[in-house]
């Protein structure tokens, strides 16, 4: 039946309603379909397997540039839902950041986006007997039964809760590799460095992300050529820049190894506004100038900050999360 | 003269601030061990806590155990009522007393 309009404006708005219903109905059907093509070919991509090649100096705070590359390049495939396969054949140089952070990376993704990993095993047969011991094949594959010695390399531990007794682990690990030559002091400032950066896993780095779980991944390797230890620590959170309370015009202007440095120095940086909190990182920075620790590294978003190099600069490439790295020496009498 | 190790009566992993985070955690061994001496309002016996024989500490730790404790209970009280030894971090007692004085909100 034909409608009866008592005006010419009547007949326009009912004709402008008509159109907008129309509309609204064609882009919902256009909206589920496009959905279902674009989910139908995300899923296409889990059977690609994309290479990424590692650098031949397998290290963050060795080779930030060149390791971060690779990551960029890995994190770029895993998000549009590639499989990945990892080529590690180059690696002639690694350190136990670089593992720490595939591993947290692939933890972080394998689960999320639901792709495939494969890859190689470095031709240098140190590196290859690193990423061994490390456990790293058991983190990656299901099934795996690890052969670990536990010769040099305390094999890569993660949580998300601050542990005690794996810091405590880890600090005896390093003793009987120095043959118990750390003095107690040491041990105790040690334990506490590792427990302040499992704090800042827990307490702040995953604030408004969210979901994400926090979570922290620790290593440590034997060096017996040059009688000391080195530690690495991680987390995938927001990172030390984006946690630190910022200044008016530092939330413009400042770079993220600034904020990592005052942060350090314990320049009120805590974003909970309590005067007696945010002491976590100012007592690493002392323990590294009572000369307990060296070459303590702080990898943070674009900050790069190491004391070892007095390298204190802003990376091109971004690390998600959190690292901090140091090493202990055993004392010759 | 009330003692306390917290080797001994607590832990020799001492973990983080709040239970939360993690076990044996500052919180914890306030609440077990320091607030029911400093219940009683007109007990004011010295208790002496020996900080030796652990792992070692983060300061959340210490901050909340202490700290905590002279948020809560004044911190005249605290510093006249505690005691702290350790031979095998000799800076750590008056590391510890700072946090007492420190405690006030800014």
């Amino acid at each position: 039946m034909k409608k009866l309009y008592q005006n010419p404006a009547q007949f326009n708005r009912s004709l402008q309603r008509e159109r907008r219903s129309l509309k609204q109905r064609r882009n919902k059907r256009r909206g589920s379909s496009s959905r279902a093509v674009v989910s139908a070919r995300k899923h296409a991509h889990h059977h690609i397997f994309k290479d990424c090649i590692a650098p031949e100096h397998f290290s963050i705070t060795e080779n930030p540039e060149g390791t971060l590359a690779f990551f960029d390049q890995v994190l770029k495939y895993l998000h549009a839902e590639y499989s990945v396969n990892l080529l590690l054949e180059p690696v002639r140089r690694i350190t136990p950041d670089a593992i720490l952070y595939l591993l947290s990376v692939l933890d972080m993704n394998k689960a999320k986006h639901g792709v495939r990993i494969k890859g190689s095993a470095p031709k240098d047969d140190f590196c290859k007997h690193i990423f061994l011991e490390s456990g790293f094949y058991g983190h990656v594959i299901s099934n795996y039964r690890p052969k670990h010695d536990g010769k040099d390399i305390l094999e890569v531990r993660s949580h998300e809760r601050v542990i005690g007794e794996i810091a405590h682990d880890v600090v005896k690990f390093a003793n009987e590799k120095l043959k118990n030559s750390i003095p107690v002091l040491v041990r105790r400032k040690v334990y506490t460095t590792i427990l302040e950066c499992m704090g800042n896993t827990r307490e702040h780095a995953y604030t408004g992300r969210e979901g994400y779980h926090p979570k922290w991944w620790l290593m440590a390797i034997h060096d017996d050529r040059t009688g000391s230890v080195s530690f690495a620590i991680l987390d995938n959170g927001q990172g030390i820049p984006k946690t630190v309370k910022k200044k008016i015009f530092e939330r413009l202007f400042t770079s993220d190894h600034k904020l990592i440095v005052s942060a350090l120095r314990g320049e009120f940086r805590t974003r909970t506004n309590e005067e007696w909190r945010g002491k976590g990182l100012p007592r690493i920075l002392k323990t590294l100038e009572d000369r307990v620790i060296s070459k303590l590294a702080i990898v943070s978003n674009h900050g790069f900050v190491h004391y070892g190099t007095d390298q204190f600069v802003d990376m091109k490439q971004k690390f998600v999360g959190s690292l901090v790295s140091w090493t202990i020496e055993g004392v010759t009498s | 003269m009330k003692k306390i190790s917290i080797a001994r009566d607590f832990s020799v992993t001492p973990g983080f601030r709040y239970p939360l985070e993690g076990p044996f955690s500052g919180q914890d061994f306030r609440d077990k061990h320091l607030s029911p001496l400093f219940d009683q309002q007109n007990d004011d016996s010295l208790i002496e806590i020996n900080l030796d024989g652990v792992a070692g500490y983060a300061t959340s730790f210490l901050e909340e155990a202490f700290g905590g404790l002279a948020r809560k209970y004044g911190v005249d009280r605290c510093l006249f009522r505690l005691r702290f030894i350790s031979e095998e971090e000799p800076l750590l007692p008056s590391e510890i007393i700072n946090y007492i004085k420190n405690t006030i909100k800014r």
